[in-house]
């Protein structure tokens, strides 16, 4: 796209970060000229960014990159429009609840700023495949779900590809996940295998709100306390009448919820307990913290932020965990989150391992004992969902037999994965590729 | 700050140094005469390049093929996801305490099990009691999911199955283990706890009148009748 044929004056602001030097920026940094504007032209023609969600963050996501110039950009969210989420994920009218979030966010921005191109896609991050995700520059996530930031952080690292420990910047898609919960908020940037990745950090990750069973069940004193009650006992209490099978529970279903918030509401009474609302329901069973639209608007351009200095090298990016919290006053402190030695997703390379097809699981395994990469002492095997050999008591007499099977016996397949854990190795697990060479 | 660009040039230092390297060592003395293998403005062209360079200058045709090649080697595998992971070490590696047994019923299937606790001493010694045990997706961020399958006369344990355990809600951590859990739900016979009642009847009758209480665990074990219902019986 030609930019000189834009509306007038529309990339100034840009323009002061893209065409000037600055102190910060990357040493290799070229300022765009009038005559060529590299940079500008990344921004609209080659760059593709990915935003996971479409909702509080995602709104403010999609805005803050529309109009920083990024025009190519694609959204994911599996969403549809609830009337609650009317008051902060501002792309969306009374007239949308119900329809979907990732569609009707585009055809916002869309149809609001001119030469943007959003693509949406109502579906679940996991219907996509390698291929798609390798034409991003950069993908950013604006997610509650710890489960899909742990798929998508899983899934970038996979690409990566990596030659004789050498990474291959060109396969480095940056992960920058924002997340919100109430006044407190956290940006980071991940550079799969560079740099510490969701994964590395989990045990830190604040854990959920949870209450004792024992209290939910004999001294509730929240509000809090009698939904949990309600999603824990009373769903499955066959006593309590129901209008839909508690087996096929949905948290997104208002049918569902409102029995929820009903029950809840009966056994707060019961114990003189005020304050359950159909909203706090809601909240609990989804376990999300209400959330603050100015929360989800400073780590929405944290993000953005990250992105655009990424994308552009007008300055160098977050290194590599900012906390934000609003709480009292306002509090940010920006560290570094290190790699995890062992990282269960990050911290081993896929090695590949060269083998015949008809070897046995015994000589299989005493080649990788005697494989100086690795440091095995008692590795336990599984490939694709299923157990090869493992060492401790519980499964060992079950998986005893494999040892005399070929590979191809146990159907690992050329190019399969092995995860391997072990006691001798630092993280979690290691991963290994079988390779097959033909047998002569 | 971290420049992607600074890596790239990192390695190529590294692997044009791993190369003089090799040279020197083939050529049997290490004279400065060979070090250059490259071309020198190979090499700076090479250094100048970076991520965004790199992709413009390939056409996206070819930037794509060598893109669903890649693809081509890995999409087929299965990738194990971390929660498995974890469950694979914690089962390979935890040591099953005395009078529990973990049994599969899918053997493949590590994170769905059931755990037979048979204590060895205490007021429950010699019944055996089945939990199930389930793996979340979410693990080890989320804690085990566990349920008793056999009905017991316990305060820490109603007659639904649920079961109050500390380490199973609120004071769950990452670093804690499937091996903990069991140890945790084995303790829970050893030294049943009144003051996290489930059971509230149970519990007020251990806190005020042990003895009956006793009384009524036995009972229950023998497959009698405790506050007009039947247990299963565990013991002759
Ligand atoms: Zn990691």
């Amino acid at each position: 796209m030609d930019t000189t044929n834009d509306l007038p004056n529309r990339w100034t602001d840009i323009g002061k970060m893209i065409k000037r030097n600055g102190p910060f920026a990357s040493p290799d940094f070229v300022p765009d000229t009038k005559t060529t504007p590299t940079i500008m032209n990344g921004l609209q023609n080659d760059f593709k960014v990915l935003v996971i969600g479409a909702g509080g963050l995602g709104c403010e996501i999609l805005k803050n990159l529309a109009l920083s110039g990024f025009k190519n950009i694609d959204v994911i969210d599996m969403d549809t429009i609830d009337v609650s989420n009317l008051n902060r994920q501002f792309l969306f009218r009374r007239k949308d609840v119900g329809k979907s979030k990732a569609e009707v966010a585009a055809a916002f921005i869309n149809s609001r700023i001119t030469g943007c191109n959003v693509t949406p896609y109502k579906c679940r991050i996991q219907d996509k495949d390698d291929d798609y995700y390798r034409q991003f520059k950069v993908v950013i996530a604006g997610l509650d779900s710890i489960e899909a930031r742990r798929w998508i952080n899983g899934q970038l690292v996979n690409l990566v590809v990596c030659d004789d420990g050498n990474i291959d910047p060109e396969t480095v898609i940056p992960l920058i996940d924002g997340g919100t919960e109430g006044f407190k908020g956290q940006a980071r940037v991940i550079l799969p295998k560079i740099t510490s990745c969701f994964e590395c950090s989990i045990d830190a990750f604040p854990p959920p709100t949870t209450y004792a069973v024992c209290t939910i069940a004999n001294t509730p004193r929240l509000p809090e306390h009698c939904i949990q009650w309600a999603l824990m006992f009373g769903l499955e209490d066959a006593k309590l009448p129901k209008p839909f099978d508690p087996k096929q529970f949905d948290n997104d279903n208002p049918l569902h919820m409102n029995w929820v918030f009903e029950t809840a509401k009966k056994r707060a009474e019961d114990h003189n307990i005020t304050g359950v609302t159909y909203k706090l329901t809601q909240g609990v069973s989804k376990n999300i913290i209400p959330a603050i639209a100015s929360t989800n608007a400073i780590i929405a351009a944290a993000c953005c932020n990250e992105a655009f200095k990424f994308c552009t090298d007008s300055s160098g990016f977050l290194n590599n965990y900012m906390m934000y919290n609003g709480l009292n006053g306002v509090y940010t402190y920006t560290f570094e989150y290190e790699q995890k030695e062992g990282c269960a997703v990050c911290g081993t390379n896929v090695s590949t391992f060269d083998i015949s097809p008809s070897t046995t699981l015994e000589v299989f395994m005493e080649k990788l004992m005697e494989d100086p990469r690795f440091q095995f002492k008692k590795p336990s095997l599984r490939s694709n969902g299923r157990n090869l050999y493992m060492q401790g008591t519980v499964l060992n007499a079950a998986t005893k037999p494999n040892l005399t099977k070929t590979l191809q016996e146990l159907e690992v397949l050329d190019d399969d994965e092995i995860t391997i854990t072990d006691p001798a190795l630092p993280g979690i697990a290691c991963r290994i590729k079988v390779h097959y060479l033909q047998d002569n | 700050m971290f420049r992607l660009k600074e890596l790239k040039k990192q390695q190529e230092q590294q692997q044009q140094q791993k190369q003089q390297q090799t040279t020197s060592q083939t050529n049997g003395d290490a004279s400065s005469t060979t070090t250059a293998t490259t071309e020198p403005t190979e090499v700076k062209r090479q250094n100048s390049n970076d991520l965004k360079e790199i992709r413009r200058q390939k056409s996206k045709d070819s930037y794509f093929s060598l893109k669903s090649k890649q693809s081509a080697e890995s999409s087929t595998a299965r990738r194990a996801n971390p929660s498995e992971l974890r469950a694979q070490k914690d089962i390979d590696e935890m040591e099953v305490p005395e009078g529990c047994k973990v049994n599969f019923k899918d053997t493949n299937d590590i994170c769905n099990f059931t755990l037979d606790i048979t204590p060895i001493d205490g007021l429950y010694q010699s019944a055996t009691f089945r939990f199930s045990i389930n793996i979340p997706s979410t693990y080890p961020y989320n804690p085990p999911k566990v349920h008793c399958d056999t009905l017991v006369y316990h305060p820490n344990i109603d007659f639904e199955g649920h079961v109050c355990l500390n380490i199973l809600r609120q004071d769950w951590m990452p670093v804690l283990n499937i091996g903990t859990v069991i140890f945790g739900l084995m303790t829970l016979f050893l030294e049943p706890n009144p003051d996290d009642p489930l059971n509230k009847e149970a519990a007020a009758l251990m806190i005020d009148n042990k003895k009956q209480f006793e009384t009524n665990v036995k009972q229950s074990l023998r497959g009698g009748y405790v506050v007009n219902r039947q247990f299963p019986k565990l013991l002759s």
